[in-house]
């Protein structure tokens, strides 16, 4: 009996812990009320293309500013009472990521998105009310989105094909808090700028694995204190068990994150040659722009001085990193500091992805407000522009 | 991997290890752990000092100029280790078995130790395939060492006002001109050893880091009386930190190396504090000079474990005077509204009614920012940063309360870190750092800093009572110097 009662117990907390986690709420019942399914078939492919596979849709092809997308009409959905999304692809590739899209009735022209998990091979359940404000009121189109995975992965090695098979929407329950916690711990996301600074394995906030463990434990260990008053001598030795268990747990986890994670690097990188490699940046365009400035470049022992500039602060970087070993610096630090007159003659200007930066041809001079910069015009094509610097005013 | 890049490999190793050897001579327990450990470490270290400071004019080919200078450093140091080993003897302290350790934890162990080799050649793997991916390894820390190696020669790195006075001078500027270059200099040695400028090559010394960081906290934590199966269990707990392995996986940080070291530095201190061991304390200070060579904030913490080292040295009355005396300062610059302190290192720190102004940092406006302290609490207890390691914190150090304060080490090494902790804490609450903890960039990376040297705290408050400090034998023993490894 005292058995039955601890076992009992330890299902209750557990019950407890991991379904406050899981976010669903307590008055939902066992199984969805409502459910809402679509085939791959009853999207439409609006960007890039796709085919009908069966039930499912085939995507080919992506569009050549980078993405596919799929889209379907609903008429007018409650968003409230289909929070929890279930997706299923197959073949999805890992240098993807994939994106939900949109649009409320309230706001047709606004395209509302949210990141969601890789979805693998298999399926992935996925909370939208806790994971984005914008999922409210009416839903009147539905779609998916897929990336080249940003700042990680080389967009011309991004793509290939993979089948949307089927989509469903259902209202919260308690059925769904496995798979809902599976996706949020475990759900594979791609390294980011970020992780240096946080580690995001699946999604954080409500669902942290690890408060949602060690609250787990310490209320074990409560009850094992209570219901087996024999195991108090016991408490560091069950606590250190308990702490222990919670902390392979976490690492598992971890490591499975980490496997993943090496799984796309293995997938873009391995078989390679070092050049190959380092030619296979995440930001291709940046260092092709970086190629072409070097040819308008004077040697580097000349001592040359280059200055760049971009909207995007990332690309101004990273280009200077590309320029490497020029001698640059950021236009926009220079001019803070001085006149542009006082920049040497054979200055270079490398203006990339801007619109703050404004070649004026009549005047043969660079604008950005007040600020205007005389020069002669290198080479100017797409996003990307080189400029010498040209003695005298406008 | 190109023969000469491993041989410049084997050289660091094996100048930073003979280094290490003589100054880690006084204890059989964990001995070879510790010199391959601080080896490593040291070893990239003292490759990076010696392209320094012989390999400027040829950057190209940094390595062979350096290696001979480095090689002869070496064997000098160790000459003069092996002699001052002679001539002022150690206490030796006791050694510890595993008698105690049951089967399981042993097994435990054992599985942990395979688990960490795992992680490792993921590691390794990732940093071999990618190149530099994260966004101040290559905007911050690897501008340097790529403009110095492709370029061929030592160019100064100065302000962009400076840049621009000086057209026709060979100056380079960026936003970072001004980050210690140690990590550059490494780099150098590395890119010339591989032949040409190759990112994976040239970021795999923090893999080594990561190894070298496991291996000198395993035979430091052996050397203080940690018994193996709890030293290995010890060693998982700090290699499967997800930060530290982001930290490696992503390389090109500084803060690793900020964190190995100061954790290298807290442990040399402990051993020197709880057996008198003078070459320990040499490691000691020369972690702290090294902290302040690797990034800013490592001047902070320097200063930190050199207070720390003296206020060890105090007396009881001595301490309790120096805390009044910080206390009484600190109240009458409240009071007054504004101080000027000089440290050393740092330069002029000075603080208004609202305003501290640190030359390392910059003016900071002092206020109460409540979203960073949730965001300091989400990071510790909540994020995926850490595991359960601060849930795990509180309780132990009350279970082993007594122990803490039965040690003046590891009261001193609590007090130290408690100090670490509350700057970081007044950092990013008090002042307008606080953005950094909402928005998660910098709070971890810093918390990390101090980081190991908790863990080592952890591991030493578990220690089996019969080797907690004070069970010192006094007799060196005639044959000590020759203890094998």
């Amino acid at each position: 009996m005292r058995s039955l009662n601890l076992a009992v117990a330890l299902i209750a907390v557990w019950l407890l812990v991991l379904g406050t986690a899981a976010g669903v709420p307590w008055s939902a019942p066992l199984f969805p009320r409502e459910t809402l399914g679509l085939n791959g078939q009853d999207f439409r492919p609006l960007v890039g293309a796709g085919v009908e596979d069966g039930t499912a849709l085939g995507i080919g092809a992506i569009a050549t500013d980078g993405y596919a997308l799929q889209t379907t009409s609903l008429d007018r959905l409650r968003a409230a009472e289909l929070s929890v999304l279930r997706y299923h692809f197959e073949d999805f590739p890992r240098t993807l990521e994939l994106v939900l899209v949109f649009r409320r009735a309230d706001a047709p022209d606004d395209v509302q998105t949210v990141a969601l998990p890789w979805p693998g091979d298999g399926n992935v359940t996925f909370d939208l009310r806790t994971a984005t404000e914008a999922w409210r009121g009416e839903i009147i189109e539905l779609g998916f989105a897929e990336y080249a995975t940003s700042q990680l992965v080389p967009p011309s090695i991004a793509f290939r094909p993979f089948r949307l098979v089927s989509a469903r929407l259902q209202s919260a329950a308690w059925s769904t808090a496995p798979a809902l916690l599976r996706s949020g711990w475990f759900g594979y996301r791609p390294w980011s700028q970020a992780a240096v600074n946080v580690v995001a394995q699946g999604a954080e906030g409500t669902t942290s694995m690890p408060l949602t463990l060690a609250l787990g434990a310490v209320l074990t260990l409560a009850v094992l204190v209570w219901l087996r008053r024999e195991w108090r001598g016991q408490l560091v030795r069950l606590a250190l068990l308990l702490g222990a268990v919670a902390w392979v747990a976490l690492d598992l986890r971890g490591l499975d994150d980490l496997w993943a994670k090496r799984k796309l690097t293995t997938a873009i990188y391995s078989d390679k040659s070092w050049q190959e490699r380092a030619r296979l940046q995440p930001d291709e365009d940046v260092a092709g722009f970086a190629q072409l400035s070097r040819q308008q470049a004077s040697s580097v022992s000349s001592g040359q001085r280059v200055l760049v500039a971009s909207d995007s602060v990332y690309k101004m970087l990273r280009l200077i990193y590309f320029l490497l070993p020029l001698n640059t610096a950021p236009l926009e630090t220079a001019i803070a500091q001085a006149a542009p007159s006082s920049f040497p003659a054979d200055t270079l200007i490398v203006i990339c992805a801007s619109k703050v930066w404004q070649y004026d041809g009549a005047t043969s001079t660079l604008l950005s407000g007040a600020r205007v910069v005389p020069v002669t015009p290198l080479f100017v094509g797409g996003d990307l522009g080189i400029y010498r610097l040209r003695r005298g005013g406008p | 991997m190109s023969t000469t890049y491993l041989f410049a490999w084997f050289v660091a190793i094996a100048a930073g290890m003979l280094a290490a050897f003589w100054l880690s001579a006084s204890t059989r327990a964990g001995r070879v752990a510790t010199v391959c450990g601080y080896g490593i470490v040291f070893g990239m270290l003292l490759a990076a000092a010696a392209t320094a400071l012989t390999a400027r004019a040829d950057t190209a080919q940094a390595w062979i100029h350096a290696a001979p200078w480095l090689a002869a450093f070496a064997v000098g140091f160790s000459a003069l280790a092996y002699w001052l080993q002679r001539h002022m003897a150690a206490p030796r302290p006791a050694e510890s078995d595993d008698e105690a350790a049951g089967y399981w934890p042993r097994v435990a162990a054992i599985v942990a130790l395979a688990s960490l080799i795992w992680r490792g050649s993921i590691l390794a793997s990732e940093v071999l395939l990618r190149p530099t991916f994260p966004w101040d390894a290559w905007d911050a820390w690897a501008v340097k060492s790529k403009t110095w190696y492709l370029l061929g020669h030592y160019a100064a790195y100065v302000s962009p006002g400076e840049w621009l006075a000086h057209p026709d001078a060979e100056l380079y500027t960026g936003p970072t001109w001004d980050y210690p270059s140690t990590l550059s200099w490494m780099q150098v040695w590395f890119a010339s050893a591989a032949g040409d400028w190759i990112e994976p090559l040239a970021n795999l010394p923090w893999v080594a880091l990561w190894v070298g960081l496991l291996l000198g906290h395993y035979g430091q934590w052996r050397a203080l009386g940690l018994d193996r199966t709890r030293a290995l269990i010890f060693v998982y707990v700090l290699g499967s930190l997800p930060l530290l392995t982001m930290h490696v996986a992503l390389a090109g940080y500084a803060d690793l190396w900020v964190a190995t070291i100061f954790g290298f530095g807290v442990l040399s201190w402990l051993r020197w504090q709880e057996q008198r061991d003078g070459a320990q304390l040499f490691l000691a200070l020369t972690c702290a000079v090294t902290l302040s060579l690797l990034k800013h904030e490592g001047i902070v913490w320097c200063l930190m474990l050199l207070l720390a080292i003296v206020f060890a040295t105090l007396s009881s009355r001595w301490r309790w005077r120096s805390a009044w005396i910080a206390a009484a300062g600190l109240i009458i610059a409240a009071v007054i509204g504004q101080s000027h302190v000089l440290f050393a290192a740092i330069g002029w720190v000075r603080s208004g009614s609202h305003v501290v102004d640190i030359p390392v940092i910059g003016s900071l406006t002092l206020a109460w920012h409540k979203p960073a302290a949730i965001g300091i609490v989400r990071s510790l207890f909540v994020q995926s940063n850490w595991h359960l390691l601060w849930w795990l914190v509180g309780p132990i150090l009350l279970w082993r309360w007594r122990v803490l304060r039965a040690s003046d080490a590891l009261s001193v090494c609590a007090l130290l870190l408690l100090a670490c902790f509350g700057l970081l804490f007044f950092l990013f609450v008090f002042t307008d750092a606080a953005s950094w903890a909402e928005s998660y960039t910098a709070v971890n990376r810093l918390i990390m800093h101090i980081t190991p040297a908790v863990v080592s705290l952890l591991a030493l408050l578990l220690r089996e009572p019969r080797l907690v400090p004070g069970s010192i034998r006094t007799d060196p023993g005639p044959d000590r110097l020759s203890d094998p490894a």
